[in-house]
């Protein structure tokens, strides 16, 4: 238990040191030391929570599960490759006089406020504390949309903060009903909190039909957060104006926040109604948000805009493998939240580097991404073909698990209007990436590499996904067992 | 006074406000209106607490009165001050249809909470059962507000009734949330008026106008 206060506290003061360190070097260093012990200690704590059982504090404020502890081992790498990304990312726009030191500490403690936040929404027990936290990622991200300061930037932070602060609103209604349906049981009045602890054991005597209506505010609200369609608006927008390590985060992580919420609340759901209900909800909104993903795919122009539509097409597909249930579904989901989120961020990764090389987020005019960038290019490569689902990068395994939970629960339509959008999304993918890695290079545009922060982080995740789709190992596979058991009840 | 009759009346006065809002001509009456609306919320929940004698809602109502009374209102305010923008509202609907549109979605409201009820929203206890209906008006129209209002800092407005719904259904579903989760929403969202405060700013300083229809820059098909 005192590493998942550590969790809490290295964050913390990460994000005031990096407000007082006086120079570059002195706010990377320290960034540098926080992001590796936090990243430490969240996978010790998941390693913990995997072999062992759920951690809970005294008072039963905190409490981590495997599906807890799954999301924290995500955050906490994602998180930190990013801020290591930032120092050669950042740093170079800094040294060319783009924005202020003062903005780039500023910059660090958010994305340090943002990790802190993100974690309390993986450790609280209590759903209206979760609540809370997903709020308060939206709160703190708002910021590191609108960094630039241009006007496009905070059109992007604009449309992004009202959206998700209504969608949240709507899934504090979902909350309330939760809290209505657990004091309003079968057997009577019963006095309960919101502590997810408890409620997985008292959902079956819960109130089902004001638990479904609650789900369905939950799915609406969080699910404007996660970008299921048709609330994926202000997803491009702020993908694409977002300082690339933010747009990392945002797709690799915040996103994942709010699934959880969708997740614990499903899971309420299917304890106390069986699979069924909340299924059919998540199976639609994840096959509309495919489906509106593959036109703005095949055509888009910003190759920042096509990896958020490319987000909003996988969110869909965590959705399907939900919707689908069953153990098989239930584990796809879940490993494709992962190869996901090391996937695109690792792409993000790389199209900040073509960013930076070519000025421009213009598929049209980035040429010879393989030669100007002789290592992040053909990372941007090999990741995209990951990122659309070839072999032998994780995905291909992920949605190959969810496809044939589909398949073999007897679900043909979905699942049939799932492989053709892959399909259509996976050529999409090819076109672009091809039309820019080939060509020669424009003029006046360098060749080489931005330096080893920027390469490091980007390789090393494209590497970890191929190894793990390779070979899943078991420790991954067990923990992902007891996942599907959290979220489907022990039957 | 029987204290439902006294909790109808103010909950009452609370959906009053919310479609005066929506009539309201110039921006400094609709904030005007919403702090009050929220001042009858907060004694709304303290009659509640009294009811139930559940102290910890008294909390929840100071609260209440403090920070969407006094706290938000004052936020709006200040940033009416810096950036000096014109006074009338400016929606897509002119105010009749606007409030039209308003009697609407309280029938929808009352309709919807009907059909829960016979659901099993049964158990009020104490409570008048019409809070139910009443909540669910208020964020409906709420929303209708943010939709149907052009200027960024009229949407906050709309958000913020939204949320005074939000709360009148957590009393009146729950009979006040636990006071922590209370606690937490009241703070985010004092953060949240600031944070939009400061994109209102921004807004303005850039696009020299907080008009947010004339924010149509990023699009798919730009050439």
């Amino acid at each position: 238990m005192t590493l998942v206060y550590l969790l809490l506290a290295i964050p913390f003061v990460a994000a005031l040191a990096s407000l007082v360190m006086p120079t570059k070097a002195s706010v990377d260093a320290t960034n540098a030391l926080t992001s590796t012990a936090i990243a430490m200690a969240g996978l010790v704590v998941a390693a913990q929570v995997f072999t062992g059982l759920p951690l809970q504090s005294p008072g039963a404020f905190f409490y981590v599960d495997a599906l807890s502890a799954f999301e924290i081992g995500i955050a906490v790498v994602v998180s930190g490759a990013a801020q290591f990304y930032a120092f050669g990312h950042m740093g170079r726009e800094l040294e060319q006089g783009r924005f202020s030191f003062a903005k780039y500490q500023r910059f660090f403690a958010l994305l340090n406020a943002f990790t802190l936040i993100f974690l309390l929404v993986c450790v609280a027990n209590n759903l209206g504390v979760v609540w809370i936290a997903i709020e308060g990622t939206t709160l703190a991200t708002a910021f590191l949309v609108a960094f630039y300061n241009r006007n496009t930037s905070i059109e992007a932070a604009w449309k992004y903060f009202v959206l998700c602060t209504v969608g949240i609103t709507l899934a504090l209604m979902g909350v309330i009903l939760m809290y209505y349906s657990a004091t309003h049981t079968k057997l009577g009045a019963h006095e309960a909190g919101l502590n997810w602890s408890q409620l997985a054991e008292t959902a079956k005597y819960m109130n089902p039909e004001i638990l479904k209506l609650s789900f369905v505010f939950t799915l609406i609200g969080y699910g404007t957060k996660v970008g299921l369609a048709p609330l994926h608006t202000w997803k491009p927008d702020a993908y694409a104006e977002a300082p690339s390590p933010v747009s990392a985060l945002l797709s690799g992580l915040l996103v994942n926040g709010a699934m959880y919420g969708v997740i614990r609340s499903h899971a309420l759901v299917v304890r106390a109604v069986g699979e069924g209900f909340s299924n059919n909800l998540l199976l639609i909104f994840g096959l509309l948000s495919l489906v509106v993903a593959v036109p703005f795919v095949l055509y888009q122009k910003d190759f920042k805009r096509l990896l958020a539509y490319s987000s909003v097409e996988h969110m869909g597909i965590i959705a399907l493998g939900l919707g689908f249930g069953g153990p098989l579904g239930t584990f796809g989901a879940m490993l494709h939240t992962l190869f996901h989120s090391l996937l695109k961020s690792s792409l993000f990764f790389s199209t900040g580097n073509m960013l930076q090389k070519y000025g421009t987020r213009d598929i049209t005019q980035a040429r010879g991404v393989l030669q100007a960038l002789p290592v992040t290019g053909p990372a941007a490569m090999l990741g995209a073909f990951a990122i659309a689902g070839a072999p032998p990068f994780g995905l291909f395994l992920s949605e190959f698990t969810i496809l044939s939970a589909g398949f073999q629960s007897g679900q043909w339509v979905p699942a049939v209007v799932m492989l053709v959008a892959i399909v259509l999304i996976f050529m999409g993918f090819v076109k672009h990436f091809s039309r820019m890695g080939f060509g020669a290079v424009p003029e006046g545009v360098i060749v080489g590499e931005l330096g080893r922060w920027t390469v490091a982080p980007t390789v090393s995740f494209l590497t970890i996904s191929a190894l793990i789709g390779l070979y899943l190992p078991p420790p991954l596979v067990s923990a992902l067992e007891q996942i599907v058991v959290i979220v489907r009840g022990a039957t | 006074m029987d204290h439902a009759k006294t909790i109808e009346f103010l909950s009452l006065l609370v959906l009053a406000g919310a479609v005066a809002n929506v009539g309201a001509r110039r921006v400094r009456t609709g904030v005007w209106l919403y702090a009050l609306q929220s001042l009858a919320l907060a004694a709304a929940a303290a009659f509640v607490a009294y009811a139930l004698d559940e102290p910890h809602i008294y909390v929840a109502a100071a609260l209440a009165a403090l920070i969407k009374g006094f706290a938000i209102p004052q936020v709006i305010f200040y940033i009416l001050k810096k950036i000096e923008v014109k006074r009338e509202v400016e929606s897509f609907l002119g105010i009749p249809s606007s409030l039209l549109v308003a009697a609407l979605l309280v029938g929808l409201a009352f309709y919807a909470a009907n059909a829960a009820l016979g659901l099993g929203l049964s158990e009020f206890g104490a409570l008048p059962s019409t809070l139910l209906a009443v909540s669910l008006a208020v964020m409906l129209i709420g929303f209708f507000m943010m939709i149907n209002r052009k200027k960024a800092i009229t949407q906050v407005i709309g958000l913020s009734v939204m949320e005074n719904g939000l709360f009148l259904a957590a009393i009146a579903l729950t009979s006040g949330m636990p006071l922590i989760i209370e606690l937490g929403v009241f703070f985010e969202l004092l953060i949240g008026a600031m944070l939009m405060g400061i994109l209102i700013l921004k807004i303005k300083s850039s696009f020299d106008t907080i008009n947010v229809h004339e924010m149509h820059t990023l699009t798919d098909y730009t050439p």
